[in-house]
């Protein structure tokens, strides 16, 4: 949290490294999370650039009311958001058969294990945005309920309502796979 | 997650469940689902769902990624910064331009012009020829006055 102020300090008095510094500490979690949010790596790649260049534009004006990292995720949601309408083309279908087929020689189990975590996926892509950053947020950053409050910009009370949600249509949707 | 749990218990069932560290239970949780088999069930299926999804390997970042991401932000930071600056060093110029025309704008405006309050007899007595003479040439007859 100190480095965090000094850093913002620093930059704000026109130091440039400073930045690039904020981006080296924040951007593994950053990526992280727009790649559970979008599913690949293209949009992700481009969402994480287009969240530090507005963090970059905004920070002289952070007040510092929450931690940098809640901000930049909060940006990072944002710019999720923004980005549905202009979801990539799907891949072409010989390309989509390659990535999720097994290969010939994988064992069964690996297999199986393989298509569960498709299945897990794509129901997690599924879900509606904001309920999909409170789940991504939650069970795969570990972020608590008031951190992920403050960067849904909501009540810890609707993040845990919007988790519960999506826990009820993930159960739904994947209950064919229990016991597999 | 049939609806059916208690609603004092039902945050309590989700935070344990969805624990960072993993399902934990506290001792007050584990003393209600073993009197409350609603709550139980709504424990094992949120245990089991969250379970499944952590499962997910965390998808892995291409080699390389990192140093051409920095390279992009620093090149496109760097061009805001300068359009930034190109930015304040206009707007600081508008502003001095805006201070300059408020000062002028402060500044009352000179009254009428009015007659010296003090004129020489020799001054007043020419005044009538000085007059007459520019309103002839302001006629263009100047020239046919010197013939």
């Amino acid at each position: 949290m100190e480095e965090d102020e000094r850093l913002v300090q620093a930059f704000r008095a026109g130091e440039e490294g400073a930045f690039a510094a904020l981006v080296i500490r924040y951007r593994e979690p950053v990526y992280r999370f727009l790649r559970r949010m979008t599913g690949n790596h293209e949009d992700a790649a481009d969402l994480t650039q287009e969240v530090f260049l507005r963090a970059y534009r905004g920070l002289g004006r952070f007040e510092g009311r929450c931690r940098v990292r809640t901000w930049l995720l909060r940006i990072a949601t944002n710019a999720c958001l923004d980005h549905r309408e202009r979801q990539r083309q799907p891949l072409p279908l010989e390309a989509a058969a390659a990535l999720s087929a097994p290969p010939e020689a994988e064992p069964d189990a690996l297999a199986e294990r393989r298509e569960r975590w498709r299945r897990v996926r794509e129901a997690v892509q599924a879900l509606p945005p904001r309920q999909r950053a409170a789940v991504v947020l939650r069970l795969y950053g570990g972020y608590p309920y008031k951190e992920i409050a403050e960067v849904l910009d909501c009540s810890e009370g609707t993040v845990k309502a919007a988790v519960f949600s999506a826990l009820r249509k993930l159960r739904r949707a994947l209950e064919v796979v229990k016991g597999g | 997650m049939g609806g059916s749990s208690c609603p004092a218990y039902r945050d309590l069932v989700l935070e344990a469940a969805t624990d960072p560290a993993g399902p934990v239970l506290l001792r007050e949780l584990e003393a209600h689902l073993s009197v409350c088999g609603a709550c139980r069930a709504e424990w094992e299926s949120l245990r089991q769902v969250v379970a499944w999804v952590r499962e997910v390997p965390e998808p892995s970042v291409p080699p390389g990624f990192w140093y051409e991401l920095q390279g992009r932000l620093k090149r496109q930071a760097g061009q805001q910064g300068r359009r930034a600056r190109w930015a304040r060093a206009a707007k600081a110029a508008a502003l001095a331009v805006l201070a300059a025309l408020a000062v002028h704008r402060a500044t009352p405006p000179p009254g009428p012009l009015r007659e010296p309050e003090v004129v020489s007899p020799a001054v007043r007595a020419l005044l009538p020829q000085v007059s007459q003479l520019a309103q002839v040439w302001g006629a263009g007859l100047i020239g046919e006055v010197d013939r």
